[in-house]
């Protein structure tokens, strides 16, 4: 179990400082259209730092993520559809006030990964990979099933405004600030969480979970409350991902979305919880660089998958912490 | 009651198709504890064998090169990880997921394409009075069957089964017995491919071959092996005939008449094998004929 290091603190502080500034950069650089993929950075960056808190804190591999981003993607994603077309949904009336959407979304997140997490802890190891990814992939077909919201070819919201309160954040950049503060906010609740009672349980089930319950801890009940936290704010994520985009469609909830968050905390580096926010960071670029030389990037982020995890299996954060190590 | 008969002979097809990448699936768990999410990537290749025109070559092509294709992986990746983390096994197979759906695409485009059963099957007989049945289907039944009962003489009546049984539970001792551990992970590992490979050739003429598809197939899998238990080829026998008739009307839906597939309905079928496998995890959290501590 690693303690809470001046250099990591030093890390987190010093990326988030650096992606406050992104936007301001590529805005000066004549390159303003990047600053959505920042606010991508920013919401993938989100979930996967949730993910990282269940995986690299909890020791949980989930390989059903996705079916949380789409439930949030799903609950906003439908008021807001509502909205536009004046229709209610079970007779209460849409909307696409973030301010309503968000934390619904977040508590909707919430009860799925009780349900979920419920089930799939029932069971370990192999078991709970293949269990999440299974449910997974119920969720993606339970969306598809959404004739209302275009089944399998989702449907745009691009009339919706981005309502954040009395404040229209239409505004890439102003949507980005928005963003931006869910995750630094999120991510100092995260840091607190991983190191108080709560979350010293949950690392320790991590670390041998027959001794957590020899000493009298409900190990399934502290699991499943750090997992059920997770989802919430993969949920939450996924709203933002939906407000972003203004597309509703069950790609949120594909099973290779799962795959990609679980890259990205990888990159990152695992239990580092910004590492999930770099990993997201790394991801992207590459992307956004190699799109216009090539269609199959997706084959080149497989390739430095393989690289990663057998050269650096600590990831970017690993590597960069080794760096300040080596300074003390 | 025809229909009803038409659709349990068809579950039973499809059933056996998911068999034949689950037994290679839960073989490769059970012994090797290590899991493999590119199993249904061999899936794909052998696929992509199936259109060289002449089945009988493509069926030999596709299971051969599913084979040989594990034999590599094994060899240059999976053996470096047996002793690390699950995790790093999820993610160096997803990398490899992604390599071989964007390495088909980048061939064969992104264009579906189907494949021609073999002359000699393409027809039908008739298995009840008025009741006309594509022979092809009843060929996969029937090699599904074939499998199994080989795979069940092999794990239960053979030395190498023997070894097998003891990988799962001894792995040291039986090294320190003289056995060639490592080889035996090699062959059980490219053994698990090839019939993945099988699989793919079989099942090509009623699905759309494009890059992609085996990950349903996988996804299948993982619940067959979930709902049965891994290791077990017993569990992924009963496994595999349960979510073959349960899952059918999607499968059909999605694969052969895609207007269909658009409907609601098709979409909650295939969501209802899931909660066969809630049902199970319930019931019975290692699976119905899982060891008791995996």
């Amino acid at each position: 179990m690693r303690s809470p290091s001046r250099w990591h603190v030093a890390l987190t502080v010093g990326f988030l400082a650096l992606l406050s500034v992104a936007p301001l950069w590529v805005d000066a650089s004549g390159r303003g259209y990047l600053v959505t993929v920042l606010t991508r950075v920013v919401i993938f960056g989100l979930a996967a730092m949730s993910l990282d808190f269940v995986m690299g804190y909890g020791g949980m591999v989930s390989l059903g993520h996705a079916a949380f981003l789409g439930a949030g993607a799903y609950t906003a994603g439908a008021l807001t559809y509502h909205s536009l077309d004046g229709s209610r949904l079970l007779g209460i009336p849409g909307t696409d006030q973030t301010l309503v959407t968000w934390p619904l979304a977040t508590v909707v997140g919430a009860l799925l990964g009780l349900v979920i997490g419920g089930l799939s802890l029932r069971t370990k190891g192999i078991y709970f990979i293949m269990a999440t990814l299974a449910f997974n992939q119920m969720i993606y077909f339970l969306f598809n099933a959404l004739e209302i919201y275009g089944g399998d070819d989702g449907v745009g919201l691009f009339a919706a405004r981005r309502a954040i309160g009395p404040l229209d954040a239409s505004d890439d950049t102003v949507f980005f600030y928005v963003c931006f503060a869910v995750l630094v906010a999120l991510a100092v609740i995260l840091n607190l969480v991983v190191r108080s009672p709560f979350g010293r349980v949950v690392r320790g089930c991590r670390s041998n979970m027959a001794r957590m319950a020899a000493l009298g801890y409900q190990t399934y009940r502290y699991r499943l409350a750090a997992f059920a936290l997770s989802a919430a704010i993969t949920s939450l994520a996924g709203a933002m991902a939906v407000t972003e985009s203004q597309f509703l469609s069950p790609s949120f909830a594909e099973w290779t979305e799962s795959g990609e968050l679980l890259v990205m905390v990888i990159v990152g580096g695992l239990g580092s919880l910004i590492g999930g926010v770099i990993g997201a960071g790394a991801l992207f670029l590459l992307e956004e660089l190699s799109i216009d030389i090539t269609d199959n990037w997706q084959f080149f982020v497989g390739v430095g998958l393989l690289a990663i995890v057998l050269g650096a299996p600590r990831g970017l954060t690993g590597v960069l912490l080794g760096l300040g190590r080596s300074h003390d | 009651m025809n229909l009803f008969i038409e659709q349990t002979l068809n579950g039973l097809q499809l059933g056996f198709t998911l068999l034949m990448v689950s037994a290679g699936l839960t073989l490769i768990f059970g012994i090797m504890n290590i899991i493999n999410l590119a199993h249904g990537s061999a899936f794909v290749a052998a696929d992509v064998g199936g259109r060289t025109g002449n089945y009988l070559l493509a069926l030999l092509a596709g299971i051969a090169g599913a084979a040989v294709a594990g034999l590599i992986v094994e060899l240059g990746l999976i053996r470096r990880l047996y002793h690390r983390d699950h995790l790093y096994q999820v993610l160096a197979t997803f990398a490899l997921v992604l390599i071989a759906n964007q390495a088909v695409q980048m061939i064969w485009g992104s264009t579906p394409r189907s494949v021609a059963a073999p002359e000699f099957l393409d027809r039908t007989v008739t298995v009840l009075p008025g009741l006309p049945y594509p022979a092809y289907r009843l060929a996969i039944t029937a090699t599904g069957i074939a499998v199994i009962v080989f795979l069940h003489l092999l794990v239960e009546r053979t030395r190498v089964g023997m070894w097998i049984r003891a990988g799962r539970t001894h792995r040291e001792l039986l090294g320190a017995f003289g056995v060639n551990v490592r080889l035996l992970y090699t062959l059980v590992f490219a053994v698990g491919a090839g019939l993945a490979g099988l699989a793919g050739v079989v099942a090509a003429p009623f699905l759309s071959v494009e890059s992609g598809i085996g990950d349903h197939f996988l996804i299948l899998s993982f619940v067959v092996i979930v709902v049965g238990g891994i290791g077990s080829l017993k569990g992924a026998l009963y496994g595999s005939l349960m979510l073959g008739r349960t899952y059918l009307p999607d499968l059909f839906g999605r694969f052969v008449d895609p207007s269909t597939a658009a409907t609601a309905g098709a979409s909650v079928a295939s969501a209802s094998i899931y909660l066969v496998m809630v049902v199970v995890l319930v019931v019975k959290p290692n699976g119905l004929f899982g060891l008791a501590d995996e």
